[in-house]
């Protein structure tokens, strides 16, 4: 990426394609640790771009590096879980993260629209939504936000053809066959089913994010008593 | 956090800038301007969860409006869109203006760019528009006294954080200063005003503009360099060539986001690409086929396809475009922009070392 960035893009036969990237970060942030040019990622839905200052970093040395390390990579098998990586949950084994959600209502403005679309009753649209576990194929569009995958089939529904001026922060709104949670007010054209009481981008924290790629997400139902609890809390 | 997230935690003190509201000098924005905002180096760390770095987009003019008045050279300063901000300051403050060249005034008279000025207490700052270039920086002697979030001062306006109040700066804001700065009683200073005080030395406004590789053989068209993008075998060739001989205009709705440019469109290539990395820097082609030049504050991921990406050593060019500028786009190699960014730097920290030289006795 010009003088700024190395992409590294799967070709579309790659299976697996967010294990395989989330074990090239693996590899590479351990790889490419020692070179103190190369200063943070980007994580595309099947593309990785490594940032560098390439008065330090030499990226031609650094493109070297990194067909090198995939090569190996693409050789064996079985490569041991940095810990920096596995310690933030990156990978198969880590439960789940519960996010409660209240499904319609003044939160789910769009969840009968949903459910028509589906030709379901809006009761069977929060079971099968609620019942999935989605994994975040990406985090994009603003900070924290999760793009995620594993949506029931039946509920893929297309965006609202007139966006909203303003989403609340904490919206779940589904977007053809991806869901995903509205992290902060912004701008959008995704059908709204319920929200979050749960901030998803704590800014006063040193580790804002409450999600990562490749995180595993449950949406948990809950009342409006939970909710207003929640948000007190 | 994965180990390139841990990397920033050394310098990241969230509580080290807090300080008592109530206490310390102040300053207040009678008006505001046309986009002003407080902004510094940006947030490094964070764009794998999404977070924009940010920060000043001329990133050189910053750390020469910071070097001039001897502060960190990413210390939070003003950054001036336009037309800049009209500031009442309470007690004396130094300060100074680096970027695009703006007229600016102090209590009514003319005042230069560039040197350190030394305001009594109760001077109205005004900063007018932009003679040429679009964003200037003012930086005050001390840094202003702000809390920083997630390691930044930056404003992200869009999503309501950082700066004073996570927005930009508007009439009647209070701004905080770190400290009162009055001149040293034997410092040789020229009055450049009925009240403002000054070195007899200034910084060259074009002090960064002159490069001998800098392909300017039409003053009134701004040469971008720039690599070829991600996607830019997917454009035919009709768009690839109209692409890098084409001049574009500056559009209106440019932002810190990105520059839109007009005057030409650029057929995007079909089918639908998922959402890769972007860097600023990045010109992304939507379906408009009206180019966007990528700005510091602009989203991590994007869907566009991207015909090519700006060389680095030109991100403080782009960020002195405004709206009606004519530009130009020039092919370069990865060896050629990192040849140029060497000298650039280079280029730039000679003159930062001078600057330091200079003030050492002011400050």
């Amino acid at each position: 990426m010009g003088d700024q960035a190395l992409l590294i893009r799967l070709v579309d036969t790659v299976e697996d394609r967010l294990d395989t990237l989330l074990s090239l970060v693996e590899k590479l942030e351990g790889a490419l640790w020692d070179d103190k040019g190369v200063i943070e990622w980007t994580m595309g839905y099947d593309s990785i771009a490594f940032h560098y200052d390439p008065l330090v970093a030499q990226p031609h040395a650094l493109t070297e590096r990194v067909r090198s390390i995939l090569f190996a990579a693409g050789t064996s098998d079985d490569v041991p879980a940095s810990p920096t990586v596995s310690e933030r949950g990156f990978g198969a084994s880590v439960s789940p993260i519960v996010i409660p959600v209240l499904y319609g209502g003044e939160f789910g403005p769009d969840l009968d629209e949903v459910a028509r679309h589906a030709g379901l009753a809006p009761e069977e649209v929060v079971q099968l939504h609620g019942a999935a576990t989605y994994r975040v194929a990406l985090i994009g569009f603003a900070p924290g936000f999760p793009y995620l995958e594993g949506l029931d089939a039946r509920l893929t529904t297309p965006r609202r053809a007139q966006p909203r001026q303003r989403v609340a922060a904490g919206s779940v709104g589904i977007a053809g066959r991806q869901t995903g949670i509205y992290s902060f007010a912004t701008p959008g054209g995704w059908q709204i089913i319920g929200r979050t009481p749960i901030c998803l981008f704590d800014t006063a924290s040193t580790n804002p994010a409450l999600l990562w790629p490749g995180a595993y997400v449950q949406l948990q139902s809950i009342t409006r008593e939970e909710y207003d609890d929640l948000l007190r809390a | 956090m994965t180990s390139f997230g841990r990397r920033h935690v050394a310098y990241m003190d969230n509580d080290a800038s807090l300080v008592p509201e109530d206490r310390g000098p102040t300053a207040t924005v009678l008006r505001p301007g046309v986009y002003t905002s407080l902004q510094d180096g940006g947030r490094i760390g964070y764009r794998h969860v999404g977070l924009t770095v940010g920060g000043a987009l001329d990133l050189d003019a910053l750390h020469i409006a910071n070097a001039i008045v001897a502060n960190p050279l990413d210390s939070p300063a003003i950054e001036c869109t336009g037309v800049g901000p009209e500031i009442r300051f309470a007690s004396s403050v130094c300060l100074a203006l680096y970027g695009g060249d703006f007229s600016v005034w102090v209590d009514e008279e003319p005042v230069p760019m560039g040197r350190p000025l030394w305001l009594s207490a109760g001077s109205i700052l005004r900063i007018g528009a932009a003679r040429s270039g679009y964003r200037t920086y003012l930086a005050v002697r001390g840094g202003f006294r702000v809390q920083r979030t997630l390691g930044s001062s930056g404003t992200v306006a869009r999503f309501g954080i950082g700066g004073f109040t996570g927005a930009p700066i508007a009439a009647g804001d209070m701004l905080a200063l770190a400290q009162v700065c009055e001149p040293f009683r034997d410092a040789e200073l020229t009055a450049v005003s009925s009240h403002v005080q000054s070195t007899p030395w200034a910084v060259n406004s074009h002090a960064m503009q002159f490069d001998p590789l800098d392909l300017r053989d039409e003053p009134s068209v701004t040469s971008l360099r720039a690599m070829p993008g991600e996607q830019a075998d997917l454009f035919d060739h009709r768009a690839s060539h109209r692409f890098w001989h084409t001049e574009f205009v500056v559009g209106a709705r440019s932002d810190r986001m990105g520059i839109q440019l007009e005057g030409a469109d650029i057929d995007a290539p079909g089918g639908s690409m998922t959402s890769e990395p972007v860097v600023c820097g990045s010109v992304q082609i939507p379906p408009s086929g009206h180019p966007i030049v990528l700005l510091s504050e602009c989203q991590t991921v994007g869907g566009y396809a991207k015909i090519a990406t700006v060389i680095h050593a030109d991100i403080s060019v782009m960020a002195q475009l405004r709206p009606g500028d004519r530009v130009r786009f020039c092919r370069v190699s990865l060896d050629e922009a990192i040849e140029i960014r060497r000298r650039r730097a280079k280029r730039l920290s000679g003159l930062l070392l001078q600057i330091r030289d200079r003030v050492q006795m002011y400050m």
